[in-house]
C-alpha cells in the first residue's frame, strides 16, 4: 500500500512563495487503479513528484506501507510515464536502448536483459520496433515505449502524469485500453493523474478529485462501474454518467469556491 | 523540375566562376590596382610556392598551433562551462567577471604576452586557445542548465547511477550545444593564431603574409591568403562531418523513416 499524508507543497523561489498543496491525504491499495482528477495548474504534476520521491515536501509524507518505507529519493517499488514522452524518451537511443537502460542494474545476464525488453515491447503491441529510434515513431507509439520501459523495471507502483494528454482521442482511447489489459497482466498498482474526468471515471477503482491551488481532496469516489470496462459499454451506463456528473459536480464546485476565494483576497 | 533542381544546385559554382573570371579579366585589363593580381597569377604562385621547404614548414607551424590552441580552448571550456553549470553559486560570483572578459577580444593581450613570451608560437596558442574558449564554455553552459526537468526525472526514477546520468543523459543532452561551440570555436582559433602571426611575427603563414605584403610580392602574398581561407572551409567541414556522425539523432539531421 502507498499513503500519501498531509502532504504540503510551497515552492519559493526568488523571495516569492507559492502554495501549490495544501493538505493532500489518500491512500492506495494493493493492485489498485487510482487516478486523481484536478483542474489544469492544480498541482497535480507536484503531487506525483512528490510521491516519487523526485521532490521534497514542505510537510507531510509519502509511504510504502508494506516496507514501511519514507519516501525521500525516488524508490526502486515506483515508476513513472510522464506526459511529454518526447523528453522523457532518449532521442539518442533507440526504443531497446530506451527499455533495456534502467534494467542494466537490475538484470546482470545480457541475454535475460534482452529477453525482458522483447517481453516488455510485446506487451504493449510494440514488437518490432526496438531498433527503431523513437521519434521514428508516431506520439502514441512513442507513449507505449515510455509504458514499456516502466513496465519492464518490475514496479510495485505506476505513477502516470496525464499520460494521454499528447494523442489524439483514437489513440488515447487505445491507450486507456492498453494500460488496463497490461496492469492486469504485470500485476501492478497504478495511479493516474488527469484532467478528463472521463478518463478518470473510465479507468479507476478509485477516482481522488482535488481542488485548484492550494490544493485540497475534494472527495474520494469508489467506482463501482463492472470490469472489464470498455470504451462504449462502459461509457454507455447510465452509473458512469452518475459518476461523471459526481465528479463534474465536485470540480465545478472546487472552481466556484477558488473564484470566490480571489475575490475575496481582491477586496 | 528535376532541371530547375539542378540548376539551383548549380548556381553556387557558376557565380564563383564568374567572379573569378571577371577578376581575371579586369585584373589583365589593368581596370584594377596592381596589388591584386589576376587570380591566375595567384594559383601559380601558389603552385610553385607548395613543394618549397618554408612554405611546408610554415604550413606545418600554423597547423600545429591552430589544433593545440582549439584542443586547449575546448577543454578549458567543457570544464569551465559545467563546473558554472553544475554549481550554480559558482556562476552567481563569476557572472559579471565572465561577462566581461568573454567580450573582450582576445588580441588585446597581444602587447603584455608578446613582453612576456616573445614571438614564440607558445603566444599564438595562448591568445587562441582563450579566445577558442569563450564560444565552448557558453554553449557548455547553456547545454547543461537546459537539460529538460522530465529528462532529469526520469534518469532518478529509473534508478540510474550518477556516473549513467552523466553518460546517458547530461552528455548526449549537451554535445549538440557543444558542437556547436567547437564550429565557432575553430573559427576564432584560426582568426587569432594567424592575426598573431601577421601582428608579433610568430612563425607560421600569417608572418609569412606580412613578410610578403611588406617587399610588395603580392601573388605569393594571395596564395597564401587562399591557403588559410582553404584550410578553414577544410576544418569547418571536417567538423560538420563529425557532427552528422554524432548527432545523427538530433532534429537537424535525422531522417524519418517508418
Ligand atoms: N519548480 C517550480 N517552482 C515554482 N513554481 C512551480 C514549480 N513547478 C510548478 N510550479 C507552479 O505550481 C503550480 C502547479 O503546477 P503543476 O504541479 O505542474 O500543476 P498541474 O500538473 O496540475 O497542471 C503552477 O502554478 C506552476 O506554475
Ligand atoms: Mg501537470
Amino acid at each position: 500500500m502507498l499513503t500519501v499524508e498531509n502532504l504540503q507543497k510551497t515552492y519559493t523561489s526568488g523571495g516569492k512563495s507559492l502554495e501549490v498543496l495544501r493538505d493532500v491525504s489518500f491512500t492506495v491499495k494493493e493492485g489498485e487503479f487510482v487516478t486523481v482528477v484536478g483542474p489544469s495548474g492544480a498541482g497535480k504534476t507536484t503531487l506525483l513528484r512528490c510521491m516519487a520521491g523526485l521532490l521534497p515536501p514542505t510537510a507531510g509524507t509519502v509511504t510504502l506501507t508494506n516496507s514501511g518505507k519514507v519516501v525521500t529519493s525516488p524508490p526502486k517499488e515506483i515508476a513513472c510515464v510522464f506526459q511529454d514522452y518526447s523528453r522523457s524518451l532518449m532521442p539518442w537511443y533507440k526504443v531497446s536502448r530506451n527499455v533495456g537502460l534502467p534494467l542494466d542494474n537490475i538484470i546482470k545476464d545480457k541475454n535475460e536483459r534482452r529477453q525482458a525488453v522483447e517481453q516488455a515491447l510485446q506487451s504493449v503491441g510494440l514488437d518490432g520496433f526496438g531498433d527503431s529510434y523513437p521519434w521514428q515513431l508516431s506520439g502514441g507509439m512513442q507513449q507505449r515505449v515510455a509504458i514499456a520501459r516502466a513496465l519492464a523495471y518490475r514496479p510495485e507502483f505506476l505513477i502516470m502524469d496525464e499520460p494521454f494528454a499528447s494523442v489524439d482521442a483514437q489513440t488515447r482511447a487505445d491507450l486507456e485500453d492498453l494500460i488496463l489489459r497490461v496492469r492486469q497482466t504485470a500485476g501492478v498498482t497504478v495511479v493516474l493523474v488527469t484532467h478528463d474526468i472521463d478518463e478518470a471515471v473510465y479507468l479507476a477503482d478509485r477516482v481522488v478529485v482535488v481542488s485548484s491551488r492550494p490544493t485540497v481532496v475534494m472527495d474520494v469516489i469508489d467506482v463501482d462501474l463492472p470490469r472489464p470496462r470498455s470504451q462504449v459499454t462502459t461509457k454507455g451506463m447510465p452509473r458512469f454518467g452518475e459518476l461523471r456528473t459526481q465528479v463534474a459536480t465536485l470540480i465545478m464546485r472546487a472552481s466556484a469556491e477558488a473564484a470566490a476565494a480571489q475575490g475575496q483576497t481582491q477586496l | 523540375m528535376k532541371r530547375r533542381f539542378r540548376l539551383i544546385r548549380l548556381l553556387p559554382w557558376v557565380t564563383t566562376i564568374a567572379i573569378i573570371a571577371g577578376q581575371e579579366i579586369l585584373a589583365r585589363a589593368g581596370a584594377i590596382p596592381r596589388v591584386i593580381p589576376p587570380f591566375t597569377d595567384t594559383v601559380a604562385a601558389l603552385w610553385r610556392m607548395l613543394p618549397t621547404e618554408v612554405f611546408l614548414t610554415s604550413l606545418g607551424l600554423m597547423l600545429q598551433q591552430f589544433v593545440t590552441s582549439l584542443a586547449i580552448g575546448v577543454l578549458a571550456g567543457v570544464v569551465l562551462g559545467i563546473l558554472i553549470g553544475v554549481i550554480r553559486p559558482l556562476n552567481r560570483i563569476l557572472r559579471y567577471v565572465l561577462e566581461f572578459l568573454r567580450f573582450t577580444p582576445s588580441v588585446v593581450y597581444i602587447p603584455i604576452l608578446l613582453l612576456l613570451m616573445g614571438s614564440r608560437p607558445q603566444l599564438a596558442i595562448s591568445l587562441a586557445a582563450l579566445g577558442a574558449m569563450w564560444p565552448v564554455l557558453y554553449q557548455t553552459y547553456y547545454g547543461v542548465v537546459g537539460v529538460s526537468q522530465i529528462m532529469k526525472d526520469t534518469g532518478r526514477v529509473f534508478g540510474l547511477s550518477r556516473s549513467q546520468q552523466l553518460r546517458s543523459i547530461t552528455i548526449p543532452s549537451v554535445s549538440p550545444f557543444l558542437a556547436t561551440g567547437i564550429r565557432i570555436a575553430a573559427a576564432h582559433a584560426l582568426v587569432v593564431v594567424v592575426a598573431v602571426q601577421i601582428i608579433a611575427a610568430v612563425p607560421g603563414i600569417g608572418r609569412d603574409i606580412q613578410g610578403y605584403a611588406e617587399n610588395g610580392v603580392f601573388p605569393q602574398m594571395y596564395a597564401l591568403i587562399l591557403v588559410v581561407g582553404i584550410i578553414g572551409l577544410l576544418v569547418n567541414w571536417l567538423l560538420e562531418m563529425v557532427e552528422r556522425r554524432q548527432l545523427h539523432w538530433h532534429a537537424t539531421y535525422r531522417e524519418k523513416q517508418a
